[in-house]
């Protein structure tokens, strides 16, 4: 039963969907979506607006207490708390705003698979059939127990 | 700008909203009620409309002039995005609406004036068109000119004497990614001759006494910039250049400045240089710097020093400037500043004294 458990466990998150992963995900159905950590910052920094084919991008975001927001926010900009502040303040006055932020991961999951065009991270855990990863930031190492916490039904299961 | 013309734009923008919500009415469901954040504006995400601005209360007790405090700027910012290329922006400003002084009131010299009105067609990632009126692409102050955004209550003669502020025309834009860092440029036209003739001339020198400034607006002009961003876009150089026809000055200009900025460990270090040549004899060149310093202090406080130069049309020698104040930022999007303004040579173009601003972006 315990083998069973874990087998299920490794099928929900992945073999690679340790607690160091962020998945970026898309609607499942969207066609022709490569992205690199360079492009995905642009995104997010709303510096890119379109993809290749015209397309609007819709960057969805977590709160900023979110650990995955805070793992992503390490990762992709390596800014401190201010620069970031100070940048969306400019980019405020340029008519431009920071991307929507949506209260949970399960929100995250139901807008990006339904909105063509969007584009937001989880854990892996929470992938389901209406979505597809895209790409996978690394976490940093000071926030993976912060991370596994985010899943701990499924995780719990593996041990 | 006539408050009828204001009305006709908030009014379109307003219209496009509507029309916009209608299409995606069905999503209704998926889109959060977006919490009001000051410095964000008031966001309605479903609609891709936000509406914000900025206040401004400034005050100044300066060399032969009396000291006064009043409400300097009121902007109001409105952004529409249309899916899945268009943006539309508008800033609507409220000038000098009151101001007290030993005298009194005065409200005489308050003016409503549409800062700038524009939108944006997103023809690729790395390709933006720009058509109406937008801030002028000279050096980085001007683009963020807004006093929450800025770390003085006084603003350099390098990035407001030497041009115009606002451009009226076309540009094309964008931002190319080289890796971790990054190219951004711009290229535009003016013709404020054609498409703004009764554009509201901005003072030259904002604080001058002598009644010798000059007031920018362009006649015709055509330019360029480009910034190199690098170091995880803590830092950037950017090269300008501007050829232009000026309303109040005959002979032709160029324009050529530089500028740069870099923050590191929450200091920051920038400065912008200027030299604008006259293709004629008979009106002088004009050419200035500034350097300016950050640092971070306990309880939200910053230090700030700043020392320029300026060579203006105005007076015969070149001005010292020199610039001490203390910014307190309690909240992103709060500034309180108080600073002491002194140097050589600088009684007319930018005279010693005291300033100090509350400002506000909501």
């Amino acid at each position: 039963m315990r083998v069973a458990a874990a087998l299920l466990g490794l099928l929900l998150c992945g073999a690679a969907a340790a607690s160091d992963e962020i998945a970026v995900i898309v609607a499942k159905d969207t066609p022709d979506f490569q992205i690199g950590t360079a492009i995905l910052r642009d995104i997010y920094l709303k510096k890119i607006f379109i993809d290749a084919h015209g397309r609007a991008f819709i960057p969805v975001n977590l709160p900023p207490d979110n650990p995955l927001r805070r793992a992503l926010t390490h990762n992709l900009f390596n800014k401190t708390t201010q620069q970031l502040q100070d940048y969306w303040n400019q980019r405020y006055f340029q008519g431009i705003s920071p991307p929507y932020v949506l209260h949970s991961q399960e929100a995250v999951v139901q807008f990006v698979a339904k909105t063509p065009g969007a584009i937001g991270y989880i854990d892996p855990c929470h992938l389901d059939s209406h979505v597809k990863q895209v790409l996978s930031i690394s976490a940093p190492p000071s926030q993976h127990e912060e991370l596994e916490k985010l899943c701990p039904a499924v995780r719990g299961a593996t041990e | 700008m006539s408050p009828a013309i204001l009305r006709t734009v908030l009014g379109l923008l307003l219209l496009v909203g509507g029309f916009s919500s209608a299409a995606v009415a069905d999503d209704d469901d998926l889109w959060d009620h977006a919490p009001y954040s000051l410095g964000r504006g008031l966001d309605f995400p479903r609609l891709g409309l936000n509406v914000g601005g900025y206040l401004n209360l400034h005050f100044s007790d300066l060399e032969q002039q009396e000291g006064k405090i009043g409400a300097r700027d009121l902007s109001l910012f409105v952004s529409k995005n249309i899916p899945d290329r268009w943006q539309l922006f508008a800033e609507v400003a409220i000038e000098d609406a009151l101001e007290f002084s030993r005298h009194g009131i005065n409200d005489h010299d308050s003016d409503i004036d549409l800062e700038r009105l524009y939108a944006d067609y997103r023809a690729a990632q790395a390709l933006t068109f720009r058509f109406g009126k937008f801030l002028t692409p000279v050096g980085h102050w001007n683009l963020i000119h807004a006093d929450p955004l800025v770390w003085t209550a006084d603003r350099p003669l390098t990035t407001a004497a030497p041009f115009p502020r606002h451009a009226t025309g076309a540009m094309l834009y964008g931002d190319i990614a080289l890796g971790r860092n990054s190219l951004d440029y711009s290229l535009y036209g003016d013709d404020s001759d054609l498409l703004d003739p009764a554009q509201k001339r901005e003072q030259a020198f904002e604080d001058d006494v002598s009644g010798l400034s000059p007031r920018n607006a362009f006649k015709r002009a055509a330019g360029g910039r480009a910034a190199y961003h690098f170091m995880d876009d803590s830092a950037f150089v950017g090269a300008s250049y501007l050829r232009a026809e000026l309303q109040s000055l005959r002979e032709q200009k160029d324009l050529f400045g530089i500028d740069a900025l870099w923050t590191i460990n929450r200091m920051e270090f920038s400065g912008e240089w200027v030299y604008r040549h006259s293709l004629g004899a008979a009106e002088a060149d004009e050419r200035g710097g500034f350097v300016q310093a950050v640092f971070p202090l306990p309880a939200h406080l910053y230090l700030i020093g700043r020392s320029e130069r300026y060579r203006s049309s105005i007076q015969p020698l070149t001005a010292t400037i020199n610039t001490a104040g203390i910014t307190y930022r309690p909240d992103v999007a709060v500034t309180v500043k108080l600073e002491h303004r002194d140097g050589i040579d600088n009684d007319i173009a930018a005279p010693s004294g005291w300033l100090g601003s509350l400002a506000i972006l909501f």
